[in-house]
C-alpha cells in the first residue's frame, strides 16, 4: 500500500511540474508570435467611445477622426528625450482627444478644422518633468478632465497625417515594444519544471533504495 | 585545488545564494516598485542567468546529498534552499559545519 502512494504521489508532483513547464513553454512561445492588429482605417467612433476604457484589441488601431483643434501642448522628455506638439481635439460628435500631431517645430501650431488619421496608443502613465503653461509631463486625457466640460476619450491618437498637412514630422508608432530577454527567461523555467520532474522520480526511487536497506 | 563533491556543492550555493539575493531585491523591485522600463530592461539578465544556474545548483545538491546518504526530506530541504536568498548560503555553512573542509 505504500508503495502506490509513493507512486500517486509522485505521479501527481511530476503531473504538476510537466504542466507548468508547458505553462512556460506557451507563454515563450507566445512572446515570439508577432501582434498583429487590423490595419485597416475606421471611425474612431466604431472602434472606441468617449469614456472607455483601453482595451488590448484597440491598441494600434488605425482610426480617422474629423473636428477641430481647440488647443496646442508641448510634451518633453518623450522617446530620445524629444519633444512632442500634442493638439487637443474636439471632434464633430462633441468629445476630446488628444493627438500627437508630430516632432516639436519652432513655430505655433494652427488651430482650426481638421482631419486625422492616427494610430491609438494607450495613454501615458509616467510623468515626464512637470506640466506648466502650455506644456503637458504626459500624454495622457486625464489632465484635461478639469479643462473641459466634453467627454475624453482615455487614449491618444498619434498622428499619421492632417488633412490640411501642417509638414510635422510624424512620430513613428511602435506597437508592443517587447522587453527582450523573456523568451530566454521563460524557457529557463521550462528547464527548471522538467528538473524537478525527473528529480521527484528519481527520489522516489531513491526513498525506495533507502527503505530496502533499511529492511 | 581540488573540486569535489562538496567544494562543487558549495561553489553552486554560494552563487546560487548571490543570484537570489540580486533576484529579490534588485530586480524585483525594479519590476514590481520602480516600474522603470530601462531599469527593467538592464536588470532583465538578473531572472535568465538565476534560471540557468539554478539547476545546476540542484544537480550539484542532489549528488552531494545522495552520497552522503541524506534522508529524502532533507534532500529537498537543500534544493529548496536554493530558491530564497539567504537560505543556501546558510545551507551552504550548515554543510561546511558538518563534513568540514
Amino acid at each position: 500500500m505504500k508503495k502506490f502512494w509513493q507512486w500517486l504521489g509522485t505521479a501527481l508532483l511530476v503531473a504538476i511540474f510537466l504542466s507548468l513547464a508547458n505553462w512556460q513553454w506557451n507563454r515563450a512561445a507566445e512572446l515570439k508570435k508577432p501582434i498583429e492588429v487590423d490595419q485597416s482605417i475606421a471611425p474612431i467612433d466604431s472602434v472606441i467611445a468617449p469614456n472607455d476604457s483601453v482595451t488590448d484589441s484597440i491598441i494600434g488601431r488605425k482610426v480617422s477622426v474629423a473636428g477641430e483643434f481647440v488647443s496646442n501642448w508641448i510634451a518633453p522628455g518623450q522617446a530620445e528625450n524629444k519633444t512632442w506638439d500634442v493638439g487637443l481635439f474636439k471632434t464633430e460628435d462633441n468629445a476630446m482627444i488628444l493627438v500627437v500631431r508630430g516632432f516639436h517645430k519652432n513655430e505655433i501650431p494652427q488651430l482650426g478644422k481638421s482631419k486625422i488619421v492616427g494610430y491609438l496608443v494607450p495613454p501615458q502613465s509616467k510623468n515626464v518633468g512637470e506640466s506648466k503653461d502650455n506644456q503637458i509631463n504626459r500624454v495622457d486625457s486625464a489632465l484635461f478632465v478639469t479643462k473641459t466640460e466634453l467627454p475624453l476619450y482615455a487614449p491618444f491618437i498619434q498622428a499619421i497625417s492632417e488633412d490640411p498637412d501642417m509638414g510635422y514630422q510624424q512620430v513613428p508608432f511602435e506597437l508592443g515594444k517587447k522587453v527582450p530577454g523573456f523568451y530566454w527567461q521563460h524557457i529557463s523555467y521550462v528547464v527548471i519544471w522538467f528538473l524537478f520532474a525527473l528529480t521527484a522520480i528519481y527520489l522516489m526511487i531513491y526513498q525506495r533504495r533507502l527503505d530496502k536497506v533499511a529492511q | 585545488m581540488k573540486f569535489d563533491l562538496l567544494s562543487r556543492y558549495r561553489f553552486m550555493a554560494i552563487v546560487a545564494g548571490v543570484m537570489s539575493l540580486l533576484l529579490w531585491f534588485v530586480y524585483m523591485p525594479v519590476k514590481y516598485i520602480l516600474n522603470n522600463d530601462s531599469l527593467h530592461q538592464a536588470t532583465i539578465w538578473i531572472p535568465m542567468v538565476h534560471g540557468y544556474l539554478y539547476p545546476i545548483y540542484v544537480l550539484f545538491a542532489i549528488q552531494f546529498s545522495v552520497a552522503k546518504r541524506w534522508k529524502t526530506l532533507n534532500i529537498l530541504g537543500l534544493i529548496l534552499a536554493g530558491t530564497l536568498p539567504i537560505a543556501s548560503i546558510w545551507a551552504e555553512r550548515y554543510v561546511v559545519r558538518k563534513y568540514g573542509q
